[in-house]
């Protein structure tokens, strides 16, 4: 066999942006059967690469080698047919479809004369489906399918197409963790075939459970590549962000002033059942619940977003006018989306405007805003967060993931609220900036907000939170202090 | 002698007697009905009020549908009538082709049928005014000013509408007409205006920025004229030096502009309350079975500043048309040009 | 699909970049072309008929940069302006007062705006269709008023000058144009309304959140873009010398298009008042041009059809390339 038993190579790849250099000169290479975790920052420039390895983006220069001859790859049609299948956190299923036409999708079994040969379509979508161990009925809807059983579709995909290389990007995000380990067998099957597989992750735990090798990127380079048994999750933190993290949680004030917020009874058409809880100041509550428990339901409806169907809301003793986003906001209400550029962010305005939006009227004299002490204001923030961006005037939509979560914290920061609402404040968010904004959600408690914090990492959850309460099919299942709660109490009120 | 005489007279008074009892008691069709394609636009409200007041003097019943620019409705309302029960029909076409259909059904019932504007492919009789005639008579009378006024010489800005033949149509008589008085009159711009005072206005404040020595400036209809003569003033030009003429009469605005005495001179007015009125004339001779010309034509005229209040009077915005003078006008047998 | 050549990159990125630049160097490469055609094109007299004619075109144009801005469309104003030429020159008639009549025109314009923004936002109509279905009323609804043209019985000198006045050797429509560009560039690009106008089109729930009453603030805009559109009305039907209900055809697309090419996307969040300007003017010129030309005046909408289509696609291009360019 060829002495490396190496399947994919990139050499000194190079790719740049309007104002970012991506990836710098990076080498990589993967052998057959072997999992390599990929691992860095926002902006360290992993997913840069995985786009170029699936035919999305243009490499600037460098080479591709794959089975040791040069690639070269003009489009995602092309990468998957060369076998390379990317599995992105979107996946590319088509919905209506059933699962073997989207395994065999652009490539079904035809019989003479063209039509699609359905039984053979199903016969062979079963076999593949069998090589990973995978009980799926071929015939049924992808659209009626949880995503980790999509997911599974997508990787019999990789099969149909013979794919040699596997690509995974971010997986288990939105999966349980049930899913999340029978995703784990199927990529330990994928190894056992020959497959070389490369897994994207934030997720150190998962990285020392799965893999073989962990490859770690920062700003634009690849800092190190070593086997799993050689190292260990502060050697890789430490490679990824440049220096050493030492908690990752720290909670330093944990006073409990007076009631700020009191809902009662709130209830919406759509998820919500009653839900009644109370926020002091000073507090972080975390609420934690699993895929569709109503969390961003139950923040929408607080700030006003979503019609509310019962149920009141006070604000330090006041009646609050529900389903009236302007009422919630002047009241000193914060919201920090969960869909930050769908929900948070205006992608055309600059990091400052997008910084001071809920804020801009105490620049303004006679309706006319004063940009001098716009950007001065804003600079403060962006140092204080340590934002990287070219400039003020930057358009916030060319930041990384971590940075625009930071704009948007800064928003509520620079603002004086009473009440700030954050869901899932460090999703799709690298260890570094995770630390940092950690640090932030106790400066706003230290400072005297009422602060509510929804999640599904439990880490975290543990971490930051004050007190617990757990979220189940629109209601509240249950509530733990700092002190007595334990995952396995809180996972089995998330169940209830 | 005196017998004779006597006989005579009574003879006489007898034929008189009879034809004037005959006449009286010639057929008049009970109920007549109409179904127009536009009336909201101000020709057919005259057209309307021409073709009512007819009518109502020879005691028909007359109603009035409004297909609004669609030819399917214009089908339905037809077939309407005829299961209604008119005794004459008179359609303004959509479009000539649609209205084929109505003509094959007209004629199979046995339901004499009159197109009123442009005409269809086997249709009995066509009532309307001959556009090529009407403009020719606007470019003579044009012609004669210019020449008495202006000094002989004819440069024309002519607004058009090329989407319409029978504004096409229009012009070109009048340029013809322009010529058998003035041999070298040129036509320094002909521009669309689409009919419409605003687009005209636009495309000769353009057309004059290109060449602004014009002295005839001439629309298809009035709101073209007018138009133009909204942008040769806007131009700073001389008002005594130009003379306007507007083709149609389909509202105040042209005897306005005549009252005030400025360069519209001349009206090639199409008078459609008189279409209106021919029409009825129309439906009574068919009613009787007469033999009838495939294009009644109706009356065009060049109205001039001092001619045009002998064929209409204006009280506020009212007008009204004097039918003896209009009536006593003479028609072309056919138009042409077509 | 892959990003294609990096010529292509470049082009789409500098589109991004420098919008304006471009189309100014459009504007001044199609003005010399037609100038060797016909030296008349450069002329004093052409250039002021040319601004002079866009005036009621850029006036509208600015409320409707605003709209698509937030995120709405206003497709009725072709149809207000008919209604607003017949009303002022009614109301003028009736008063002998020109003031009267113009305010009267105004206030249409400002109710129609009023109610376009209630239908969109309490009756939740999307504008496209809900601003058509007012195009349709007002049509119908001027002739209803007054179904022959409204003449001039007042011949009022203020009248007059609106539209044929000069205000030294400038037409007063031209200043009227320059005056109300220079306000709402101001209010645009520095005031509080336009911040928010720009985050309710770029991002409405973030807008929602921040505190900003998007309800409230594009029925404002509404109000503001018909008004001015009915001051080109009154513009127009001071040049016309009498209130056509046949009137403002086509111009809601003029309009459109001429935003549309200066780079104001119909997606909402972006649009500048200075590619407006550009983006009318080079539309006029067009038209101005083929006449000046002595071309053949079809070709006007054939150009315009074209020009529009480049406009959307380069428009296209500019949103799909900037898609690409997010997270690293």
């Amino acid at each position: 066999m060829n002495e490396n038993n190496v399947i994919l190579e990139v050499r000194r790849i190079t790719k740049e942006f309007p104002g970012v250099k991506a990836l710098s000169g990076v080498d990589l290479s993967l052998r057959r059967g072997e999992i390599q975790a990929l691992v860095g920052e926002n902006g360290a420039g992993k997913s840069t690469l995985i786009k170029i390895l699936a035919g999305v983006y243009k490499r600037d220069s460098g080479e591709i080698l794959f089975e040791g001859a040069p690639l070269e790859l003009h489009s995602a049609h092309d990468s998957l047919r060369r076998g390379i299948k990317v599995v992105f956190q979107e996946l590319a299923l088509v919905l209506q479809l059933s699962v073997a036409e989207n395994v065999f999708l652009e490539s079904f079994p035809l019989k003479r004369g063209g039509a699609i040969d359905w039984r053979t379509l199903n016969r062979r979508t079963l076999e593949i489906l069998g090589s990973i161990n995978l009980d799926l009925n071929p015939t049924r809807k992808v659209s009626s399918l949880t995503i980790s059983q999509q997911q599974m579709v997508e990787i019999a995909r990789a099969l149909s197409h013979e794919a040699k290389v596997v690509i995974m990007d971010e997986p288990t995000s939105a999966l349980t963790p049930n899913e999340i380990r029978s995703l784990f067998e199927v990529i330990r099957r994928l190894k056992v075939l020959g497959i070389g597989i490369l897994y994207v992750t934030h997720k150190l735990e998962e990285v020392f459970e799965l893999c073989d090798r962990v490859t770690v990127f920062r700003d634009g380079q690849l800092v190190s590549s070593k086997p799993v048994g050689e190292t260990n999750t502060n050697a890789v933190v430490t490679d990824m962000v440049g220096r050493s993290i030492s908690t990752l949680f720290p909670r330093t004030h944990s006073g409990r002033g007076e009631t700020v917020l009191g809902v009662r009874g709130l209830a919406t058409d759509q998820k919500l059942k009653g839900v009644s809880f109370e926020v002091h100041a000073g507090e972080v509550v975390g609420i934690f619940g699993l895929l569709g428990a109503g969390r961003t339901e139950l923040a929408k409806a607080i700030f006003g977003l979503d019609p509310v169907s019962a149920g009141e809301l006070e604000l330090r003793g006041r009646k609050l006018r529900l389903g009236s986003t302007s009422h919630s906001a002047h009241a000193g209400l914060g919201l920090l989306t969960e869909d930050r550029k769908g929900e948070g962010l205006v992608l055309q305005m600059s990091v400052a405007q997008n910084m001071t939006l809920p804020s801009v009227r105490e620049f303004a004299r006679f309706g006319l805003i004063r940009t001098k002490a716009e950007n001065a204001r804003s600079q403060e923030y962006v140092q204080r967060l340590a934002i990287k961006t070219p400039s003020l005037r930057h358009k916030v939509e060319y930041l990384s993931g971590g940075n625009q979560q930071k704009v948007l914290l800064a928003r509520w920061l620079m603002k004086k609220l009473q009440v700030i609402i954050l869901d899932e404040p460090t999703r799709g968010i690298d260890v570094g900036a995770k630390a940092e904004i950690h640090k932030l959600i106790d400066e706003l408690a230290k400072g005297g907000l009422a602060v509510i914090v929804l999640t599904s990492e439990m880490p975290e959850l543990l971490g930051v939170s004050d007190r617990i309460l757990v979220m189940s099919s629109g209601r509240i299942t249950g509530e733990f202090g700092r002190t007595e709660a334990t995952q396995e109490k809180i996972l089995a009120a998330a169940i209830a | 002698m005196r017998k004779r005489l006597t006989i005579l007279i009574v003879v006489a008074l007898l034929v008189v007697f009879t034809t004037t009892l005959a006449f009286a008691q010639a057929k008049k069709p009970k109920r007549v009905g109409w179904v127009g394609n536009y009336m909201m636009h101000e020709w057919y409200q005259s057209l309307q009020k021409g073709m009512k007041a007819r009518a109502a003097d020879l005691g028909i019943e007359l109603e009035i549908a409004d297909a609004n620019l669609d030819m399917a409705k214009q089908v339905s309302f037809a077939e309407d009538f005829m299961a209604k029960g008119v005794d004459v029909l008179i359609i303004s076409p959509v479009q000539t082709e649609g209205a084929e259909a109505i003509v094959k059904k007209a004629k199979a019932e046995g339901l004499p049928l009159i197109i009123e504007a442009s005409a269809v492919k086997g249709m009995t009789t066509l009532v309307a005014i001959c556009d090529y005639d009407c403009g020719f008579k606007g470019g003579v009378e044009t012609g004669k000013y210019v020449k008495a006024k202006l000094g002989g010489k004819a440069r024309i800005l002519a607004v058009d509408l090329p989407m319409l033949r029978p504004c096409i149509l229009r012009v070109d008589g009048f340029y013809d007409g322009i010529r058998t008085i003035i041999p070298d009159a040129v036509m320094v711009h002909r521009i669309d205006g689409q009919g419409l005072k605003d687009k005209a206005l636009q495309v000769a404040t353009d057309a004059l920025t290109k060449d602004s020595n014009v002295n005839v400036l001439y629309g298809c209809n009035d709101d073209s004229a007018l138009g133009a003569l909204q942008a040769y003033k806007a131009a700073g030009l001389d008002t005594k030096k130009v003379v306007v003429c507007g083709t149609g009469g389909e509202g105040n605005a042209f005897i306005k502009a005549m009252q005030e005495g400025g360069p519209y001179q001349v009206e090639a007015a199409m008078f459609p309350e008189a279409v209106g009125y021919e029409c009825i004339n129309m439906a009574v001779k068919l009613f009787n079975n007469e033999t009838v010309p495939e294009h009644w034509v109706t009356p065009t005229f060049a109205l001039t500043q001092s001619t045009w209040n002998k064929y209409y009077t204006l009280k506020g915005e009212v007008r009204t048309i004097n039918w003896t003078a209009v009536n006593a006008l003479k028609r072309e047998s056919k138009c042409s040009k077509n | 699909m892959a990003i294609t050549a990096t010529r292509g990159q470049t082009f789409t990125r500098a589109l991004i970049l420098f919008n304006e630049i471009i189309l100014v160097l459009v504007l001044v490469l199609l003005s010399i072309l037609i100038s060797i055609g016909n030296p008349k094109f450069i002329s004093l007299a052409n250039i002021l008929n040319i601004l002079r004619d866009s005036s009621m075109a850029v006036i509208a144009g600015i409320g409707m940069t605003m709209l698509l801005i937030t995120g709405e469309v206003d497709l009725s104003i072709g149809s207000l302006v008919a209604f607003v030429g017949v009303v002022t020159m009614d109301i003028i008639n009736k008063t002998q007062s020109t003031a009267l009549g113009v305010l009267a025109g105004l206030a249409l314009g400002a109710l129609t705006g009023l109610a376009n923004g209630l239908v969109r936002t309490k009756l939740k109509v999307n504008s496209l269709i809900g601003t058509i279905a007012m195009m349709m009323i007002l049509r119908g609804g001027v002739y209803l008023y007054r179904i022959a043209a409204v003449q001039n019985y007042h011949q009022k000198e203020a009248f007059f000058r609106i539209g044929n006045g000069y205000f030294g050797f400038l037409p007063i429509p031209i200043l009227l144009m320059a005056v109300l560009y220079l306000v709402f560039l101001l209010v645009i690009n520095k005031s509080l309304a336009g911040r928010y106008l720009y985050a309710t089109g770029g991002n409405p729930t973030a807008a929602r959140i921040s505190g900003i009453n998007v309800d409230r603030l594009k029925i404002l805009t509404f109000i503001a873009s018909s008004t001015l559109a009915a001051v080109a009305g009154v513009i127009l039907v001071s040049r016309m010398n009498s209130g056509q209900p046949n009137s403002g055809q086509g111009f809601e697309l003029e309009v459109i298009s001429g935003v549309i090419l200066g780079g104001t996307s119909l997606g909402g969040g972006e649009g500048t008042l200075i590619g407006t300007l550009i983006g009318v003017i080079i539309m006029r010129i067009i038209n101005n041009g083929i006449i000046i030309l002595g071309w053949n005046q079809d070709l006007q909408i054939v150009v315009s059809g074209f020009v529009l289509i480049a406009a959307v696609y380069l428009d296209n291009r500019r949103k799909n390339a900037r898609s690409k360019i997010i997270t690293i």
